[in-house]
């Protein structure tokens, strides 16, 4: 439960708000690489902390990201011609580049400087690995990408997709963090539907550790650490008398989590979710699945996408990340079948991101969060919340930086599973197998 | 004409508003049983006095009405699973009872007692006569319910039709106070196909399109006789009732009484239920239905699994209720369907959602509408400042009492006359 003022001071992400700010001062995914397939392509409408921003491939193949209106006399940017490394708006051929600089304005006399005088706001853009990242903070020069091996590991490139959530980020964000929602929302009522209700690609190994040791204790024991990076929790599953299973999965600042990992390092293969947020009601999600010992083949992803949506994307419009809506959403119910719901499904939802788009999307677009009932299988979420706002009040009221902010290494870890003896030392016991050991150029060293 | 302050008073029916706690008194239709015939039905959404809400029936075959958000973190009941004996929230599996009562919560440890501290919202349901009927009050023991006829009579003597208009309940229900409005709104013109009641009925309201009203208090409401010259030697009197806080009851006929109740889905959406019942003999089942002259030929849209998802019509606002210039010409007064309740509609919530009553300019004929208002605001005044009890909510057998029509010598007692027959008796 929380109060109404810290509520939204968590939630409320546009320019100038406390969250906001906070989160301005990250590298914050903007598109994939693939939306922006070709040079001088069709421009993009993105939507990022409820700003509207115009992408486009440059000429030289380089990433533009800048306001929708043009400064001139605010006609969009989303209808200007993309050519010669800059994008010229259609209503007076201003043009300009990726840094925002105005490099033509031909509706002036020649003589004139007024285009030296013109800047567009433009934010700074790093490609790497499939992701389009971009700043959108104070700082003239940006801190490093975060290291998240995922992101760098060229060998073995994570299975990548996004999905839209008509939601505040925060309840979305809950739900990555949230252990025992597991055995009900995802749960399968019948063996033969089991793939899709575990983790895209886990192993035949990580299915069973999941079933036979998740699914057996549906009220996990939470345990949870402060970190550098955020939050460390695990949720603890009885096994048989003196052994439990551990589903050990990080918060990151500001607004990532990790989850999956087999309970063995042959078998490291973990998703991973960045909530970025499109406005106050709305968040695309960028998922990724890594498995640093094997690359993905084909058939693989083609199944890894039907498993995690089921019932496919709509078509896409020319709206902000209309290409990862769902055609199961929340204008049919999320195609919820009582039949499936009676005999094969808990929810009768198909689809993991489907079935938990469905309840956070159902709580209403920014969650009152005056009127709800923690228990102590929430106490990550509460951890969490904590730490947030304590870093949202530390920057607003006393300008100190959160964590990670300038320091991309931070990153470098892994969710992992483990099968433990009652009562062992779980953050001991499994130091090394949380880190990330993909070095670039040595590929992954352990 | 209003004030700003006493219209918003009168119409908005949120939690705390001083009618929506007036009307929460009340017991309030919310379905019909059939809307939800199965046990381990799937759960309904519904919205009433703008609350979004649950409905079910569980494995015994009892109904609940319960919030939509589960207390645990909000997420929506409606995609519950709704089996042995309750609703389970599918997101982490806490499961409640038709009383709101949290009976299972497998996600915390066993020995927790977390359970036994969290209620679901619930309200009391009791299903009598084929309705679902709620009560959103305070009382822990819920009042009686009304004894309106259609409560006396056996399944084959009765029948309830409902249907939704998009506009506040109190601009909705004024229409069934406005004897006026029937010598134009619903007028068709001679020579054109319908029923023979109804030719005759036309007849008088159109040979005096000015009726003279007379108004005067109830128990429970107000009634008032509409008075048009009939002959040399008499008049013509339409007796009809208002009852606390949102019944109407017109004159039946053909020995098929009525009434109405004009139910808040929010301020701006209100389900119409015409209730109709015969104390003599049984009703036919189209008569029960209560279709006839009342649904028009467009029909109702499908029903969907929408808060106001029910019972509309495909005749609404973004069609312009299907007007029709030549008919307007050439077959009745309006160019609507021969449908009273989408011309009723179409003038009703065209009016704005929520009429702006500072703008109106009233006559002699709309002295019941002032009455019913002046009823409902100094009513919920009372209740609101004083904590007084409404009219009626204790007070069921006040609720017998419908509307009649009759002839009558010039120099007769109206309300002598009509006495008797405005009492439905068992």
């Amino acid at each position: 439960m929380m109060t109404k003022e810290d509520n939204e001071l968590l939630c409320k992400v546009g320019p100038g708000t406390p969250m906001g700010n906070l989160m301005r001062l990250y590298w914050v995914p903007a598109v994939l690489s693939e939306e922006l397939p070709e040079p001088d392509g069709a421009p993009v409408r993105v939507r990022l902390l409820g700003e509207d921003l115009i992408a486009w491939r440059n000429t030289d193949s380089s990433i533009g990201l800048m306001q929708n209106s043009c400064p001139h006399r605010g006609a969009s940017m989303f209808f200007g011609r993309n050519e010669e490394n800059g994008l010229r708006c259609v209503y007076h051929g201003w043009k300009f580049d990726v840094d925002g600089s105005c490099v033509d304005m031909p509706n002036e006399p020649a003589e004139s400087n007024f285009k030296h005088k013109i800047k567009a706001n433009a934010y700074p853009v790093r490609e790497r690995n499939g992701v389009v990242w971009t700043y959108m903070g104070p700082e003239a020069d940006p801190p490093g990408l975060p290291e998240f091996e995922w992101n760098m590991d060229e060998e073995h490139r994570p299975f990548l997709w996004m999905n839209y959530r008509e939601c505040n980020w925060l309840q979305a964000i809950e739900g990555g963090i949230d252990t025992s929602h597991v055995n009900f929302l995802h749960r399968t009522l019948d063996d033969t539907l089991r793939s899709t209700a575990v983790n895209a690609g886990a192993s035949p190994r990580q299915q069973n550790d999941l079933f036979q040791f998740g699914r057996r204790d549906a009220s996990p024991r939470l345990e949870i650490i402060d970190t550098d990076y955020g939050v460390l929790y695990t949720g603890v599953r009885q096994v048989d008398e003196n052994t439990e299973y551990h589903r050990i999965h990080p918060f990151i600042f500001p607004f990532h989590n990790m989850i999956g990992g087999g309970t063995e390092d042959d078998e490291v293969n973990y998703i991973g979710m960045v909530w970025t947020p499109i406005d106050d009601e709305n968040t695309l999600v960028l998922e990724y699945g890594y498995r640093p010992n094997k690359a993905w083949g084909k058939q693989e992803l083609e199944q890894l996408m039907s498993i995690r949506n089921p019932t496919g994307f709509l078509p896409p419009t020319t709206e902000p990340g209309s290409r990862w809506r769902f055609r199961a959403n929340m204008r049919n119910d999320y195609m919820v079948d009582r039949e499936l719901q009676k005999t094969k499904l808990f929810f009768g939802v198909q689809g993991n991101p489907a079935q938990d788009g469905a309840v956070q999307e159902s709580m209403g677009p920014i969650y009152n969060r005056t009127q709800e009932h923690l228990g102590s299988a929430d106490s990550m979420i509460i951890q969490v919340r904590r730490r947030l706002l304590n870093a949202v009040k530390a920057l607003r009221d006393r300008g100190e930086l959160p964590p990670g902010v300038n320091n991309p290494a931070m990153y470098r870890i892994r969710p992992v599973g483990a099968v433990l003896p009652k009562n062992a030392d779980w953050v001991q016991a499994t130091v090394a197998r949380r880190k990330a050991w993909y070095v670039k150029g040595q590929g992954v060293t352990r | 004409m209003l004030t700003r302050a006493d219209n918003e008073l009168m119409c908005r029916v949120g939690p705390g508003t001083h009618m929506g706690e007036l009307l929460r008194e009340y017991w309030i239709p919310a379905l019909h049983s059939t809307d939800i015939p199965d046990r381990d039905s799937v759960p309904q959404r519904i919205r009433l006095l703008t609350e979004n809400l649950i409905a079910f029936r569980d494995t015994s075959g009892r109904v609940g009405i319960v919030a939509n958000a589960c207390p645990h973190r909000g997420a929506s009941m409606f995609f519950g699973r709704s089996e042995e004996d309750g609703l389970r929230c599918v997101y982490h599996g806490w499961k409640f009872d038709v009383e709101g009562t949290c009976v299972d919560m497998p996600n915390e440890p066993a020995e927790s007692n977390f359970k036994h501290k969290i209620h679901l919202t619930a309200y009391t349901v009791n299903e009598q006569n084929g309705i679902i009927w709620v009560y959103m009050g305070k009382r822990e023991t819920p009042p009686p319910m009304p004894e309106q006829g259609f409560a006396l009579v056996d399944e084959r003597h009765r029948g309830a039709l409902k249907y939704q208009r998009d506009c506040n309940f109190v601009q909705a229900l004024e229409g069934d106070i406005d004897t006026a409005h029937l010598g134009f709104l619903h007028v068709t013109f001679a020579g054109r196909p319908q029923a023979a009641d109804r030719v005759a009925q036309l007849l008088t309201f159109t040979r005096d399109k000015a009726p003279a009203l007379r108004v005067v208090e109830t128990p429970i409401g107000v009634m008032y006789g509409a008075r048009r010259n009939y002959s040399e030697t008499e008049y013509h009197w339409r007796v009809s009732q208002f009852l606390m806080p949102f019944y109407t009851s017109i004159p039946g006929f053909g020995g098929r009484q009525s009434a109405k109740i004009w139910v808040p889905l929010d301020d701006e959406h209100t389900m119409v239920w015409e209730t109709n019942w015969s104390m003599g003999e049984e009703l036919s089942p189209e008569r029960q239905k209560g279709w006839e002259g009342r649904i028009p030929p467009s029909g109702f849209k499908p029903d969907s699994t929408d808060w106001l998802g029910r019972a509309r019509f495909w005749a609404d606002e973004t069609n312009d209720f299907y007007i029709d210039r030549e008919r307007q010409r050439n077959e009745n007064f309006t160019g609507f369907e021969e449908s009273n309740p989408i011309q009723d509609g179409g003038i009703q919530v065209t009016m704005g959602k929520i009429f702006d009553r500072t703008k109106e300019h009233l006559g002699t004929t709309d002295a019941t509408i002032v009455q019913v208002r002046k009823k409902l605001i100094q009513t919920a005044k009372a209740h609101h400042e004083q904590g007084i009890v409404p009219p009626g909510v204790d007070e069921p057998a006040a609720y017998r009492l419908h509307g009649a029509e009759f002839t009558l010598d010039r120099e007769a007692d109206w309300t002598e006359h009509s006495k008797d027959l405005v009492r439905a008796m068992s």
